[in-house]
């Protein structure tokens, strides 16, 4: 086979790879679904917010509930300590001004 | 389009098989690098957004001294009687921190016999039986205390230490459902009486106020009454949580697209500079140019080569990038996401395929290698044929 063909058949391939994952990918993504119910069950009987991935610092494991006093509580020059500081933004409101809805 | 165009186009990708290969790859990985990294933190952000709804509409902190303190339960009374309240329950929870493992975990104390709990207690929790505890110091755990605990000889029951240094024996009842790991991994479930005791908050204390409100528009008034009901409080609604989880890598998710421009710098640098157009290269379009191809023809001609190579490389790195998430789970970049945690939750990355966010990456990186190649052959077109071959 030369050089055009094989480049062309390669192409093809790839296309047909990607759509063969697509479709695995949509199947897994259907069974996942499954699992639903049981995450809002679980959020709903704790009511707390936010992804148990990083438990480090409290301010990463439910950093929408965290304000800024949060943070410093774990000292200040500690939030840049943990990694996962680095990758969770700050939640919007953890800085009280924007949320204490005082009205004159 | 010209197919004898497409031919030879694909002839004269074949003919530098090498070099298009090599810079192929190396585009393919600088793609599945950045797509990696965008799917994964989507598909973690999807993950916090799809259970938004279960949360309460209202959470009520009290602040003291610039810190979370402990709030009064009968304030509860006085929220509920807001009009649009449907209820106001007070919450207690915190973190207890196990030495031996070094893990934090999260203890929620939890009216088991509430009614309203009856349906999610079904759903989340795996063999638990109400009826069996009555009486009894028992908790529920997530995954991950689970696992923990067992590693420490933990099987059936765990040893509380109390403020006071005392011991207290706590039995275990049941673990959250497979597939909750993400939402519950850390999380300690107890009745509240015993969290009282745990995490040392009197009667008539608790550590936040949690309210619905029957009408998702009333959201925002209620919120603001219950600040001027209780102007020392922090008031967070729904719709602040939704605006917590929509930034909850754009920072972050901009320091990876900075390290990724950076890269992606570096590597049309090198394309433009070595191997960009060749002599070899020039020497064709001289060639192409002498046998009365016009200006167009060839950039024409090259736009379609680099196309090619670029949409190649492309869609092979977004193979890679959907693999390497969705198929491997992520080694290596959801460590990233887990930082220093001991308690990491065993858990599947949720499968999201953002289409836009694929078209993005497109739009960032195919237009760019296609300019960064075009620009050296139009240059090369300009000159004048004998001299190029020269």
């Amino acid at each position: 086979m030369n050089k055009p063909r094989l480049l062309a058949a390669f192409i093809l391939i790839l296309i047909a790879s990607i759509m063969a994952q697509l479709v695995y990918l949509k199947l897994k993504a259907s069974a996942q679904e499954e699992t639903q119910p049981a995450k809002e069950a679980a959020v709903r009987l704790t009511g707390l917010p936010d992804l148990a991935l990083s438990t480090e610092a409290r301010f990463v494991r439910h950093r929408s509930l965290a304000d800024i006093s949060t943070i410093l509580s774990e000292g200040g020059s500690l939030p840049e300590y943990f990694p996962s500081a680095h990758l969770y933004a700050v939640s919007p409101q953890a800085h009280a001004s924007g949320v204490i809805r005082h009205e004159p | 389009m010209n197919p004898k165009l497409l031919t030879f186009a694909l002839e004269a990708i074949g003919r530098r098989g090498g070099k298009n290969a090599a810079v192929g790859i190396i585009f393919a990985l600088l793609v599945a690098l950045l797509a990696s990294v965008l799917l994964t933190s989507r598909s973690l952000q999807s993950e916090v957004e799809k259970t938004l709804s279960a949360l309460p509409d209202i959470t009520v902190q009290k602040l003291q001294g610039g810190r979370q303190g402990l709030i009064e339960s009968d304030r509860v009374y006085a929220i509920e009687t807001i009009p649009g309240v449907t209820w106001a329950r007070e919450r207690v929870w915190g973190y207890y921190y196990f030495q031996n493992a070094g893990v934090n975990f999260t203890l929620v104390g939890l009216d088991f016999f509430l009614p309203a709990y009856e349906e999610s207690l079904n759903a989340a929790i795996r063999n638990f039986d109400i009826a069996t505890w009555m009486d009894r110091d028992f908790m529920i755990v997530g995954e991950g205390v689970e696992r923990t605990l067992h590693a420490n000889y933990y099987k059936e029951y765990f040893n509380f230490i109390l403020p006071d240094g005392a011991m207290k024996k706590v039995e275990l009842a049941g673990t959250f459902a497979a597939g909750t790991a993400l939402q519950s991994s850390d999380t300690i479930l107890l009745p509240v009486t015993l969290a009282r005791t745990l995490l040392n908050a009197p009667e008539g204390l608790a550590t936040d106020i949690t309210v619905a409100v029957a009408n998702p528009e009333e959201v925002a008034m209620v919120a603001t009454k219950i600040s001027r009901l209780y102007p020392d409080t922090r008031v967070i609604t729904k719709t602040d949580l939704a605006g917590s989880y929509q930034n909850l890598f754009d920072y972050k998710g901009g320091l990876f697209l900075s390290l990724f421009i950076t890269a992606l710098a570096s590597f049309f640098i090198l394309l433009l500079d070595k191997s960009g157009m060749g002599l070899a290269e020039r020497r064709e379009i001289g060639i192409l140019r002498a046998l009365g191809w016009r200006m167009e023809e060839v950039i024409r001609l090259k736009l379609l080569e680099s196309g090619i190579v670029a949409f190649t490389a492309y869609l092979l790195g977004i193979f890679i990038a959907l693999g390497y998430v969705f198929m491997l789970q992520a080694p290596g970049i959801v460590a990233l996401f887990e930082g220093y945690s001991v308690l990491k939750p065993a858990f599947e990355l949720p499968v999201v395929i953002d289409l836009s966010l694929l078209g993005l990456i497109f739009l960032a990186t195919v237009p760019l290698y296609m300019a960064a190649v075009i620009f050296p052959a139009w240059r090369a077109a300009t000159i004048d044929a004998d001299e190029v071959m020269r």
